[in-house]
C-alpha cells in the first residue's frame, strides 16, 4: 500500500511535470519574496518526562513565521534561503510547576526559572534558517515546487530550579534540572543541522503579486541535554540523572503555511 | 569655509565625551557591623516566621533569624559619590558559631557549641541551600547595606528527640577580633 502510494504521488507529479512543460508566461528567471504564516508541530519521543519534557518547549500546535527569497535561474531550478520563527505557545513556568506538585505531592514547591525573565512565562522563539533548491513545474498562474533544504535551527530550552519543603518540618530539596548542552550560548541557544523537504504550490493573483501554501516536514537531532540532580539539603544525599543520552533523539517538525509573494526582480532571458 | 569649523566641533565632541567618561570616579565605601539580633523561627511553613515571645517553638522545624545592622565606617563619609561605588565590609567575618544557654535532652550541656546541629540559610541566595556554619563567613554578602537590616536564618537540622526549654547564643567574630554575640529568648520546643 505504502509502494503504491509513493509511486502513486510520483506519478502525479510527473504528469504534472509533463502537462506544464509546455509554456510558462508568467514565471521566469527572477527574484522573488514570500513571506507566510501558519503552523508548526513538533513530534518527539519525550514527552513522557514530565519534569524535563516542558523545558524543551517543543510542543504541538504553534504559530509560526517564515520568509523566504527564491532566485529562479530556469524554467526548472531555484535557490532558496528561508528564515523562520516558531512562537511557542507552551507556558513553560506553569506547566513545569505543576509537573513538580505531581512529582512532589504534600510538600511547598518554589520554582526558579534563570534563563527566563520573572514577568516572562513562555520560552523564547526557535528560530531556523536554511539554504537549499526548487524543482519548478510552471503552468500559466500556478507553479508547483518540490523543495529540499538545510540548514540550522536554535532553540532556547530552559533550565529550571524547585525549592521543596516538607511541611512541618526543616527538611527541603533542590531539584535543578539543568540544560548540558556542548553548543549552549545565552543568546543564540542551543543549535542543530536540519534538514527539510517541502511541497509548494504558488499562484499569481495580479501583476508580481501572488499567493502561495506550503507544507514541510523537517528533521533535526535532538541537542537538548539535561541533567537531574535531586538533593537533600539536611543531610546532603543526591539523585541524580542525565536525559538525552537515553531518549530517542530526533524531532521532527510539521509545518503547514500560507502567504503572500512578490516577484522582487525579472531577469532578461 | 564650512570645512575650517569641522576640526572644533570634532575636538568639542571628543572633550565633551571624554568629560562625560573620565568624570566618574568609582570608590569602596567602608562599612561595619554594629549590632545584630537574634529571634526564633517557625519553620513549619513554606517560609520562616518570627516567633513571638510567649509563643513555643516546635522541635521538626525551629530555627534562629540574625538581623544584621550596619553602618558606614568612621571616615567613610557617609556619602555616595556615583552610582557604581561598592559598600564593602571594612573586617570580614572569620567565623559564625551557635552555642546553647541551656542544658540540652540531647546531651549538650549550656555552654556547648552546638553549631554541628544547624544549618546556614541565606534565603536570598539562587539556588538556596543549606550550608555548615563554617561556609557561613564566606557566604554572608561582605556589600550589606547600612540602615537595612540583613537577615540570615540558622535552622535547626538535628533537634533534641524530647520537649525542652532551649535558648541559644549566636557568636559571630570579624578579621579583627571583634566578637558580636547576640542570644536569643528562652523558648519551649516541643
Amino acid at each position: 500500500m505504502k509502494t503504491l502510494l509513493k509511486y502513486g504521488i510520483l506519478a502525479i507529479l510527473l504528469s504534472c511535470h509533463l502537462q506544464v512543460s509546455a509554456q510558462s508566461p508568467i514565471f521566469g528567471k527572477g527574484i522573488y519574496m514570500r513571506f507566510g504564516i501558519g503552523s508548526a508541530s513538533f513530534y518527539h519521543a519525550d514527552k513522557s518526562e514530565p519534569l524535563v519534557a516542558p523545558l524543551y518547549a517543543l510542543p504541538r500546535l504553534n504559530v509560526s513565521t517564515s520568509f523566504e527569497i527564491q532566485a529562479s535561474l530556469g524554467k526548472r531550478v531555484a535557490l532558496l534561503f528561508q528564515f523562520g520563527s516558531v512562537r511557542v505557545r507552551s507556558k513553560v513556568r506553569d506547566i513545569w510547576t505543576t509537573a513538580v506538585h505531581e512529582a512532589f505531592p504534600n510538600t511547598y514547591i518554589t520554582t526558579d526559572f534563570p534563563l527566563l525573565f520573572p514577568d516572562q512565562e513562555y520560552s523564547r522563539y526557535p528560530l531556523r534558517g536554511m539554504l537549499g533548491g526548487a524543482y519548478l513545474m510552471e503552468y500559466q498562474r500556478w507553479s508547483v515546487q518540490l523543495r529540499a533544504l538545510v540548514g540550522g535551527f536554535s532553540s532556547f530550552p530552559n533550565t529550571a530550579y524547585a525549592v521543596i519543603k516538607q511541611p512541618d518540618s526543616n527538611a527541603l530539596s533542590t531539584l535543578s534540572i539543568s540544560l548540558q548542552a556542548d553548543n549552549y550560548d545565552a543568546d543564540q541557544g542551543v543549535a542543530a543541522f536540519v534538514g527539510s523537504l517541502g511541497l509548494l504550490t504558488h499562484r499569481t493573483i495580479w501583476r508580481r503579486w501572488g499567493v502561495y501554501g506550503k507544507v514541510e516536514w523537517t528533521a533535526f537531532r535532538s541537542p537538548f541535554t539535561f541533567d537531574y540532580v535531586l538533593e537533600n539539603q539536611v543531610d546532603g544525599s543526591r539523585t541524580t540523572r542525565s536525559y538525552g543520552d537515553t531518549y530517542p533523539r530526533m524531532i521532527h517538525e510539521l509545518e503547514a503555511h500560507v502567504g503572500i509573494s512578490f516577484q522582487l526582480a525579472r531577469f532578461k532571458k | 569655509m564650512k570645512n575650517r569649523y569641522l576640526p572644533l566641533a570634532f575636538l568639542s565632541i571628543c572633550l565633551t565625551l571624554c568629560g562625560f567618561h573620565c568624570g566618574v570616579e568609582c570608590f569602596t565605601i567602608p562599612i561595619s557591623i554594629t549590632r545584630g539580633e537574634a529571634f526564633s523561627l517557625d519553620n513549619r511553613g513554606q517560609e520562616p516566621v518570627v516567633l513571638e515571645a510567649p509563643a513555643h517553638g516546635f522541635l521538626s522545624a525551629y530555627g534562629i533569624q540574625v538581623q544584621l545592622e550596619c553602618e558606614f565606617a568612621e571616615g567613610s563619609g557617609d556619602t555616595w559619590t556615583s552610582d557604581c561605588d561598592m559598600l564593602q565590609l571594612t573586617t570580614p567575618i572569620r567565623e559564625c558559631r551557635i552555642y546553647t544557654l541551656l542544658d540540652m535532652p540531647n546531651g549538650y550541656a549550656a555552654g556547648d557549641d552546638v553549631s554541628a546541629l544547624f544549618r546556614f540559610v541565606d534565603r536570598n541566595a539562587r539556588p538556596l541551600k543549606y550550608r555548615p556554619l563554617s561556609e557561613a563567613p564566606a557566604l554572608i554578602p561582605q556589600n550589606l547595606f547600612p540602615d537595612i537590616k540583613a537577615k540570615f536564618d540558622f535552622l535547626l537540622i538535628q533537634p533534641p528527640s524530647q520537649n525542652g526549654t532551649c535558648q541559644f547564643e549566636f557568636r559571630m567574630e570579624t578579621t579583627d577580633s571583634t566578637l558580636l554575640s547576640i542570644t536569643t529568648n528562652p523558648i519551649l520546643l516541643q
